[in-house]
């Protein structure tokens, strides 16, 4: 199934645990250090460098644009480290998150209490998974380096529902 | 006395980091080429052929397999008679890591090493984490791995009481696989240290991993296929979407230990088992 960015509540409700799913649209590239950021610009009431709401942040860290190329490799990063900062990025709107790995029993409980989604996608396959980035863009936080904020234009990027906004997860039968 | 230049130290270290960046060892690709006819989840499956395919792209269109290009890690074995003539470099360590350097620029690696509390990044990827041994004869064996902090986090060590059954040691093993659950990129290698100090066990370990995809008959032989086993009995599968195949391979090395003591180490890598190996 392909759904479109920014999400809505409708597309949300219709997103289960294991589904296979496929994004078109905008999304944002951030992982620990841009979190780290968003988290004490919202503390100081400051603006954030992206639009939280109905948005799906990929905790990705690119390799290096190669010339003639529209991103590197682009593989998904371990989300539970993401998990101290996704509370209140929720309550500010964001609706999607792309990562691999279990998140905390809290996350789930915020997951479903605003609505959102966890999707997981391949571990590993950043060269695969490159090819469904039309447009890559660093829009924040440049002296990051490889924990820049990217906002990247994604065709049909293949994910899986990881937790679904129902509180399902589908790791929880597993050990 | 055989002389080696810093140029052909250099020249070696950035093919290896450039091999291993882009294409498995073969005995690796082997091991997940046998585990997808052995699958029958069909997540796992379907992600296991997703899984050939990245790899067929990385090494065609020059994409990293894996955007995490690792901390470097270099384990040399320097024959005797060789002669490695530093003119432009105070240290050999310097030396790769200008090798490194050169390599994570060249071919558009990412440079993920950071000073640890300020997390102030290097810029280069370096400093590498070297490995060097004196053997006897003149050539120059190396052995370089990329690790990927996916897997490195989920490393564990614990010191047993010295009569310790095989089966405490077993069942701390399968805590830390699933522990590493999905987090790790399962499918997993698994190296195992046994022995040593505290740091030489988890040195071990690292050791072991490098043997991975290797058919050796050690001693350990038995016990690895029966920690095999055990793990792939976890239903972890790949991405821990569940299924038969939580890892490829399991390899112990082991060192004599002290009378009051039996330490053990558990490293881990994701199945994108990244490493090369040269002699010079």
């Amino acid at each position: 199934m392909e759904i479109f960015t920014p999400l809505n509540e409708k597309t949300i409700k219709t997103l289960k645990a294991g589904m296979w799913i496929e994004i078109t649209g905008k999304i944002f590239g951030a992982r620990d250090a841009a979190h780290k950021k968003f988290i004490e610009l919202i503390k100081n009431g400051d603006k954030l460098p992206i639009d939280l709401k109905g948005t799906i942040i990929y905790y990705v860290g690119p390799t290096p644009t190669a010339t003639n190329k529209i991103i590197g490799s682009c593989g998904p990063t371990t989300s539970h480290r993401m998990d101290i900062y996704t509370p209140v990025l929720l309550k500010n709107g964001l609706k999607g998150m792309i990562g691999k790995g279990k998140r905390t029993e809290n996350i789930i409980k915020e997951i479903k209490k605003f609505k959102a989604v966890y999707f997981i996608t391949f571990g590993g396959c950043g060269a695969y998974l490159s090819k469904f980035i039309k447009k890559s863009e660093i829009i924040a936080f440049p002296e990051l380096g490889p924990e820049a904020v990217y906002s990247l234009d994604v065709h049909k990027f293949p994910v899986i529902v990881g937790i679904d906004s129902y509180g399902k997860d589908i790791y929880n039968k597993r050990p | 006395m055989r002389k080696v230049s810093e140029d052909e130290i250099i020249k070696t270290i950035k093919l290896l980091v450039k091999q291993a960046n882009f294409t498995l060892k073969k005995e690796i690709k082997k091991k997940i080429i046998s585990a997808e006819k052995q699958e029958i989840n069909s997540d796992s499956k379907k992600i296991l052929k997703i899984i050939f395919k990245n790899l067929e792209i990385a090494q065609k269109e020059k994409i990293p397999i894996c955007q995490d290009t690792g901390m470097v890690e270099v384990f040399l074995k320097i024959g005797n008679n060789v002669h490695i003539n530093l003119k432009k470099y105070s240290s050999f360590q310097e030396l790769i890591d200008e090798a490194i350097t050169q390599a994570y620029t060249e071919f558009f690696l990412r440079k993920s090493i950071v000073s640890p509390i300020e997390r102030k990044n290097t810029g280069t990827n370096t400093p590498s984490i070297l490995w060097t041994e004196i053997v006897k004869g003149e050539k120059i064996n190396i052995f370089l791995i990329l690790k990927g902090f996916g897997s490195e986090n989920v490393t564990r060590l614990k010191m047993f009481n010295p009569f310790s059954r095989t089966e405490e040691i077993d069942n701390f093993i399968i805590e830390c696989v699933k522990k590493a659950g999905p987090n790790a990129c399962p499918p997993f290698f698994i190296g195992i240290g046994i022995g040593g100090t505290s740091d030489k066990t988890v040195f071990l370990s690292k050791q072991a991993l490098l043997n991975s995809g290797k058919t050796l008959k050690t001693e350990y032989f038995n016990w690895e296929e029966e920690i095999k086993r055990k793990v792939n009995k976890l239903n972890i599968g790949v991405c821990g979407l569940g299924g038969a195949i939580t890892c490829f391979d399991v390899k112990i090395k082991s060192f004599p230990t002290h009378i009051a003591g039996l330490p053990v180490s558990v490293s881990i890598s994701c199945w994108a088992h990244r490493m090369a190996e040269i002699t010079i």
